[in-house]
């Protein structure tokens, strides 16, 4: 069993990020990012498969150098191979620029059995790039993926939690899995393993190396641009209600019906 | 409150390796999941949270500066130093378990055993299956270990051991105690394992400070114990102050931990509580407190990092690791007490931390050789003159 599980950096919110006065993200140095937190759990995903059905596990992310960290991290937590898709042609995709290069390195290292990403990212969430990843290999894509039934060698069955209840579904493999936080409880990369993996080399691929047209990658490739962004609305009308817990309680429930809230 | 970052005023953490990096950041999300949101109530019930050994263990927390080949994780003594800053920025009580384990009694046994020994212990003890404490301190005897009253007579099975030991951390709990005693009148140590007939550990109660720990007494009552369990290679009072100052070493990056923790959350309260139409972070009685705070950490932070690369070269020396406990802890205690005040009512309630910090700092100071000890150590060195007798 093949799985190569793709990982990303994002911004730290709110500390690490500022929006501009023009709109534009002003990020606060490298240690600002950090993998996204869906990550850790889209690794455990790949690595429980493992250690069932034996196979290999590759991490691969897509950007800037900065995320070698995070990929070596999900070394640590015990991935056999990680790869970088790295260089300026690569970088500032919007998430189909970014999921071109992500499918080309699939193709790249040959057969698989099994693709894992987050549900969404924490930064855009836009939550792409997994199916046009499917599109793009085509082949299925199971999403909001909360626990991993079964797995053999064919085919996979999930349960898929969406808002209006869980879904069982199975599919044929090579699929997309993108997974929830909670599908499992994700491993601390060991002192052992730190060892190992900070010792190891992360290949990077550049778009020369994936064999893709560079005007289909990166911030160039992307159909989609940020035009501007701004901060949420500041919260408001928080009221607290001060007094005895009886005393509160009523007026918290008068103040609920008052407002119509039920 | 979010993602604990640390405090880096002057970008010392471009004095650490990538591997040192990792192994912080991984230690650091640990305390933050698993210690965290349950500390105050192991605090306040006087209890270890147990159900954490075998994730420590995995993690490969336990003796982790001590070789691959006894199961032990082998990182460099800055590493070492982290993963101690990181767990006592949960709590000193969790650090000490972990300082104990392996600072102590598999350093002990790495420094002094046999083969047998190392190889039976270590690496159980570096998973976490085993616990180990250290007997050295007595009732009447703290500062001045060398005129301890237990002994350790010859028999024809092994060892008779007589005494008691008291303000053992992890000697309830421990499957192997290692106990220093006088064989006339030179001290040697002991294995003594769990359940030996004529060896009661009495959990010691009453503790305002370091309540996630547990402290023991140890007593030994004609207890026997077979031959191989004297630790071969251990002669003398200095057998003990080396695991002593493995200790120490541990402590001194700590207790920076327990000092990070108070000011970042000092820091957070003093930009959110408004007082008199401001945030109190605006007033300079408010600033000069952080201000205090977070220069003797950056202070604390260089002096632990130059030790730890020492230690690594092989260089440093037991009065350096003195200066480092000694200065380290007292400014962590400092901090905890101007946390403690800068929080106002709000600095005794459990929900903010930094009492727990101030009373486990107490501690702190006072054992692995009290603030007064090492001012006397340190002295002795400067001067050439011996402070003590």
């Amino acid at each position: 069993m093949k799985t190569i599980v793709f990982i990303k950096e994002v911004p730290e919110t709110p500390d690490g990020v500022k929006i501009s006065d023009s709109g534009q993200l002003a990020v606060d140095g490298d240690r600002a990012f950090l993998t996204d937190p869906i990550d850790p759990y889209s690794v455990e995903t790949a690595l429980k498969i493992r250690e069932e059905k034996g196979g290999e596990v590759i991490v691969v992310s897509a950007g800037s150098t900065r995320a070698e960290k995070f990929l070596k991290e999900a070394l640590a937590m015990g991935a056999d191979e990680a790869v970088l898709l790295s260089g300026a042609e690569i970088e500032g995709g919007d998430p189909t620029a970014t999921a071109r290069a992500l499918a080309a390195a699939v193709r790249k290292s040959g057969d698989f059995d099994l693709l894992v990403v987050g549900d969404r990212a924490a930064d855009d969430n836009s939550a792409v790039v997994g199916p046009v990843l499917g599109q793009l290999l085509d082949i299925p894509v199971l999403t909001y993926v909360s626990e991993v039934r079964e797995v053999d060698a064919d085919t996979i069955r999930v349960v898929r939690t969406l808002e209006k209840g869980r879904e069982v579904v199975e599919s044929s493999l090579p699929a997309v899995v993108s997974v929830v936080k909670g599908i499992h409880e994700p491993r601390y990369p060991s002192l052992l393993g730190i060892r190992k993996a900070s010792k190891r080399e992360v290949p990077k691929w550049t778009a020369a190396d994936l064999g893709e047209d560079p005007a289909r990658l990166g911030a160039a490739g992307s159909p989609t641009r940020m035009r501007s962004l701004a901060p949420p609305p500041a919260p408001s009308g928080v009221e607290m209600i001060e007094g005895e817990v009886e005393e509160a309680a009523k007026t918290l429930v008068a103040k609920i019906i008052d407002r119509k809230v039920l | 409150m979010g993602r604990f970052k640390g405090i880096d005023y002057y970008q010392v953490e471009e004095l650490f390796s990538e591997e040192e990096i990792l192994v912080r950041d991984s230690v650091r999300a640990f305390v933050t999941d698993r210690i965290m949101p349950d500390i105050e109530r192991h605090f306040d019930e006087c209890t270890l949270p147990l159900e954490l050994v075998p994730e420590l263990g995995r993690l490969g927390l336990f003796g982790a500066n001590l070789p691959e080949e006894y199961g032990c994780a082998g990182v460099s003594n800055v590493a070492y130093g982290l993963i101690m800053q990181e767990l006592e920025r949960g709590d000193s009580g969790i650090r000490s378990f972990v300082s104990v384990q392996g600072g102590l009694a598999m350093t002990g046994i790495f420094l002094f055993g046999s083969d047998e020994q190392k190889k039976r212990w270590l690496p159980a003890m570096a998973e976490g299956r085993k616990i180990g404490c250290f007997g050295l301190t007595e009732p009447d005897h703290g500062s001045d270990p060398g005129s301890m009253v237990t002994r350790a007579e010859k028999t024809s099975a092994g060892w008779l051991l007589n005494g008691a030991k008291m303000w053992i951390t992890n000697g309830s709990l421990a499957d192997v105690s290692i106990v220093w005693a006088k064989v006339d009148g030179r001290i040697r140590g002991f294995l003594v394992e769990k359940g030996t007939k004529g060896f009661t550990p009495v959990q010691q109660k009453g503790k305002y400070s370091l309540r996630a720990s547990d402290t023991s007494e140890l007593i030994l009552e004609d207890c026997e114990i077979p031959a191989k369990n004297l630790l071969p290679l251990s002669d003398g009072l200095v057998s003990p102050l080396k695991c002593l100052t493995a200790a120490r070493y541990g402590i001194a990056w700590g207790a920076i931990g327990a000092a990070m923790d108070c000011f970042d959350r000092s820091l957070a309260y003093a930009k959110e509580r408004v007082q008199f139409n401001r945030p109190i972070g605006s007033f300079q009685l408010v600033q000069e407190k952080l201000v205090y705070m977070a220069t003797e950490i950056t202070k604390g932070q260089l002096l632990a990092h130059r030790l730890g690369r020492l230690k690594d070269e092989g260089k440093m020396t037991f009065t350096q690791v003195s200066m480092a406990k000694r200065n380290n802890v007292q400014i962590a205690l400092e901090c905890a007490r101007l946390a403690r005040d800068l929080l106002g009512a709000n600095g005794i309630t459990s929900e903010y931390h930094v009492i727990r910090h101030m009373l486990n700092l107490e501690t702190v100071k006072t054992y692995e050789g009290t603030h007064d000890i090492h001012t006397l150590i340190l002295g002795t060195d400067l001067t050439g003159l011996s402070s003590f007798h």
